[in-house]
């Protein structure tokens, strides 16, 4: 989605070339966003959604995106999130006449619409009741009222017939569950549509996107890179209600780049037929990819910073940024020192554009965490791997395995011999059942213990 | 009185028998406390120590004895009492524990008791009611290096009917063996013996069990830096309840997880009431001593050079203190490192062990001899139940209820 902004920053540059290196220079300053252009790639709620929380995050984009969402929110019948959005902003007017109509105008049509569902269900034709409830839902839905669309689309259930009715209620629950950002719903159902046959191209799209949306929301980054290269292209705009496919370019490419390693990188993400279709709307993202795999990380790394503002206006990202972040320099400064025996710090420092203390202090992290194996030389600056003596950690293993099984040996059998010898913690009630000894529970497990130990 | 004299002057008689015969005159005994002292200058404490030793019991109820002279006859027989005869009856001397407390003289009854429990076992890895009052009596004197010896013996055997051991005899030895190992800082063992004592057979939670896992807890603090859970062997009452009764503990290994030191200062001021009285005031203080020791420990891994205020830093201490305690650990063989005064630089060097030579040669083949011993008693212990009357019919009524199950399928 920056993309497009950058790609016309270009333009109006003049600048001819679309490699990333010029992408680089004319978009140095930060806030170098186009919210026209973003925005155009969504409909519906999201659209609003993210109007909205750009207008929370961003001070520059605060006015402007406020006011679109406020247009937005008054071409639908959302009246709570124009409530919402009066309250928040004190600036604005709010448009008592408009609130009122609209009220009205819901109120109307919902009265309708549970009279056509009352009929259905007098007539008991199930597929008139399935849509008398669909547009209830619907409605609610357009009102702003989840649970209550929820409701509705769940109720419709019982009275599917065809696979295809089916995927209809489960995309529109998933879609009220990513509104919502109640994502064990949206999980339950993608699996609940995944297992329905003759999946088009569309909704597969649409379901593994959903999938992976919920993944990085939870935190499964892995999982969700994963759904999001599963994800057939489409380009047509059939997910704006959710996600753009730049989006699932930009979520895909930075949660692989977090969590996949050297060959899954290569092999799922810059040699994948369908989702280099992806990384092609974001240039960027590509590149940066592309460097990580070279092992030019301070470009990759420059790619990111320059990203991170206006990935940080994104709905989804903006939790997870840092996060992903801090991975993926990990993984590259891992990946950096993975072929060396001994490597100068001040090097990588300019290989990672740090100075070499900071760069001690993560990789000393790092160490700790055992990412890496190695040991700085804080006198000499420098970084050693290091080489373990295969013969000393046998022998150190071998002994402290040889302690370990004698005393869990010894304390068994001395535990055995004071059950057998009813030498038993026992409180002072004298009504206790005496229980016969060879009997006792507690012995004939340590029996078997001592059975299996013994073979 | 003559009667009891010539029975247990008696020779050749099995000990076994002696003892039966003399059992039937306890009562007359302790009836006449006035004539307790001429019966022993009777006896011989080496010829008829049986007999001895059953006057000797007898005196325990007389509160008017001479204290000092029952303490030199007991010390006295114990050093010469043969072990055949003595081992037939139980021994007990808790009684001479009590009297050396009370006098606080404990020192005194350390290597006589010690001779009785060489005397009364069959092997050293038997336990006796003794060795629970031996390591009192080292405890009280602080002569903690005698009892060394003692519990490195792995303890497999209890044998109710030869020694009388009770459970509390049990749990007290490995409570007192635990505390000897802390402060001997042997931690790893301490930890071993204060595990035994609540992970032992149970259907209540005994005092001395709380007691114990306070001290465990603390003691894996400082050995292991985190919090320990319970084994599965453990008894359910233990694994349930016992924690509701070490709250202030459970929350210090909380807080103490955190790292936060400010947190963990205020927390021990808080409750360091309750430590004093537990007596464990300086367990926790080393495991907050750890907290650093183990900081350095991990920098050690992690760097090869690092100045002392690199190291003061990390650790947050400031640069003399740290450089106390990298001595310390140097000097403990818990870290190699050396210190350069000139440029305040510590060079850390890799473990020097190089596993070679006799001593490990030496360790190697304790080890596999301490192993097939075990081996050997696992087997002897499989075969025992193997054969044994109630192992062989639960079996077989296992069998038959399979059968029947198979059966009904038919």
């Amino acid at each position: 989605m920056n993309i497009d902004n950058d790609e016309d920053m270009m333009v109006e540059s003049g600048s001819t070339t679309t490699t990333g290196s010029s992408v680089q220079k004319t978009s140095v300053s930060s806030n170098v966003f186009d919210l026209d252009n973003y925005i155009s790639g969504y409909t519906g709620f999201t659209k609003i959604h993210r109007l909205m929380f750009i207008g929370e995050v961003s001070g520059d984009f605060e006015a402007e995106a406020i006011d679109r969402a406020q247009r937005e929110i008054k071409s639908g019948q959302n009246v709570e999130l124009y409530g919402h959005l009066i309250s928040k902003i004190t600036s604005l007017k709010p448009d008592f006449q408009w609130v009122d109509s609209t009220n009205k105008r819901n109120a109307q049509q919902l009265e309708k619409l549970e009279q056509d569902l009352n009929a259905a269900k007098s007539n008991m034709v199930k597929d008139a009741i399935r849509i008398a409830h669909n547009e209830l839902g619907d409605h609610y839905y357009r009102m702003g009222d989840f649970p209550n669309a929820l409701k509705c689309y769940v109720r419709t259930r019982d009275y599917c017939t065809t696979s295809k009715q089916i995927l209809t209620m489960c995309f529109n629950i998933i879609r009220t569950g990513v509104d919502m950002g109640n994502f064990i719903h949206v999980i339950n159902y993608v699996t609940k549509a995944e297992q329905t046959s003759d999946l088009d191209q569309v909704s597969l799209a649409k379901l593994r996107s959903a999938m992976g949306l919920s993944n990085l929301e939870t935190g499964k980054y892995n999982m969700a890179a994963k759904k999001f290269i599963e994800a057939p292209f489409d380009n047509s705009g059939n997910l704006s209600d959710m996600i753009s496919p730049q989006d699932i370019a930009v979520y895909g490419g930075l949660c692989a780049l977090a969590t996949f390693d050297r060959a899954e990188l290569k092999k799922k993400v810059i040699d994948h037929p369908v989702f280099r279709n992806y990384l092609e709307l974001v240039p960027e993202i590509r590149e940066l990819i592309n460097d990580f795999y070279n092992s030019k990380y301070s470009s990759c790394l420059n790619y990111l910073e320059k990203l991170r503002p206006t990935l940080q206006l994104d709905i989804h990202l903006h939790d997870h940024i840092d996060k992903l972040y801090s991975k993926i320099r990990s993984k590259s400064l891992i990946q950096y020192f993975s072929p060396f025996s001994s490597i100068d710090l001040n090097t990588m420092a300019v290989a990672f554009n740090t100075n070499v203390q900071s760069l001690e202090k993560e990789i000393s992290k790092l160490i700790m965490d055992d990412s890496i194996s190695a040991r700085i030389d804080s006198h000499n600056k420098r970084l050693y791997a290091r080489k373990t003596d295969q013969r000393s950690v046998t022998f150190e293993k071998s002994l402290q395995v040889g302690r370990e099984f004698q005393s869990n040996a010894n304390d068994s059998l001395l535990r055995l011999n004071m059950l057998n010898n009813n030498l038993v913690t026992n409180s002072a009630n004298p009504n206790q059942r005496k229980e016969d000894k060879f009997f006792d529970p507690m012995l004939m497990m340590q029996m078997a213990q001592f059975n299996q130990q013994h073979r | 009185m003559d009667q009891f004299v010539i029975e247990s002057t008696k020779k050749d008689v099995a000990p076994k028998a002696m003892k039966n015969g003399l059992t039937r005159f306890e009562e007359i005994l302790e009836h006449n406390h006035g004539v307790l002292d001429n019966i022993l200058h009777t006896l011989d404490p080496k010829l008829h120590s049986l007999g001895y030793l059953f006057v000797l019991k007898a005196k325990i109820s007389d509160s008017r004895k001479n204290q000092q002279s029952y303490i030199t006859q007991v010390i006295n027989f114990i050093q010469v009492a043969t072990s055949e005869q003595i081992k037939a009856a139980p021994v007990h001397c808790k009684h001479l524990g009590d009297l050396l407390h009370q006098l606080r003289q404990p020192a005194r009854g350390v290597l006589p008791l010690k001779h009785a429990i060489c005397a009364l076992t069959d092997r050293p890895s038997q336990l006796t009611p003794i060795h629970s009052d031996f390591l009192i009596l080292c405890i009280l004197s602080k002569s903690y290096h005698v009892a060394m010896p003692v519990i490195t013996n792995s303890i497999t055997d209890v044998n109710p009917e030869q020694t009388s051991i009770a459970i509390k005899d049990v749990l007290a030895y490995f409570y007192y063996a635990g505390i000897v190992f802390a402060t001997m800082k042997k931690h790893k063992q301490a930890l071993e013996s204060f595990k035994q004592v609540w992970t032992a057979p149970a259907h209540a939670l005994s005092a001395i069990a709380i007691e114990s896992y306070k001290k465990y807890y603390l003691v894996f603090l400082s050995v292991h830096g985190t919090t320990p859970g319970f084994p599965k062997y453990t008894p359910f009452v233990v694994q349930r309840t016992i924690k509701n009764h070490c709250k202030t503990y459970i929350d210090f290994g909380t807080c103490y997880l955190s790292g936060n030191m400010a947190e963990i200062n205020t927390k021990f001021h808080q409750n360091a009431e309750t430590f004093q009285k537990d007596n464990n005031i300086g367990l926790v203080k080393l495991s907050i001593r750890s907290i650093h020791r183990r900081n350095i420990k991990k920098l050690t891994q992690t760097f090869m050079t690092l100045s002392i205020r690199d190291i003061a830093d990390n650790v947050k201490l400031s640069p003399a203190d740290a450089e106390a305690i990298v001595l310390k650990m140097i000097e403990d063989g818990e870290i190699f490192a050396t210190i350069s005064q000139k440029d305040g630089m510590v060079t850390f060097h890799e473990n020097p062990q190089s596993f070679s030579g006799h001593s490990i040669l030496n360790e190697l083949e304790q080890q596999i001899n301490g192993v097939v011993s075990l081996e050997t008693k696992l087997r002897a212990i499989d075969e025992q139940f193997s054969v044994s009357t109630p192992y062989l019919k639960r079996l077989l009524n296992a069998e038959k209820k399979m059968s029947s199950q198979y059966d009904s399928y038919f």
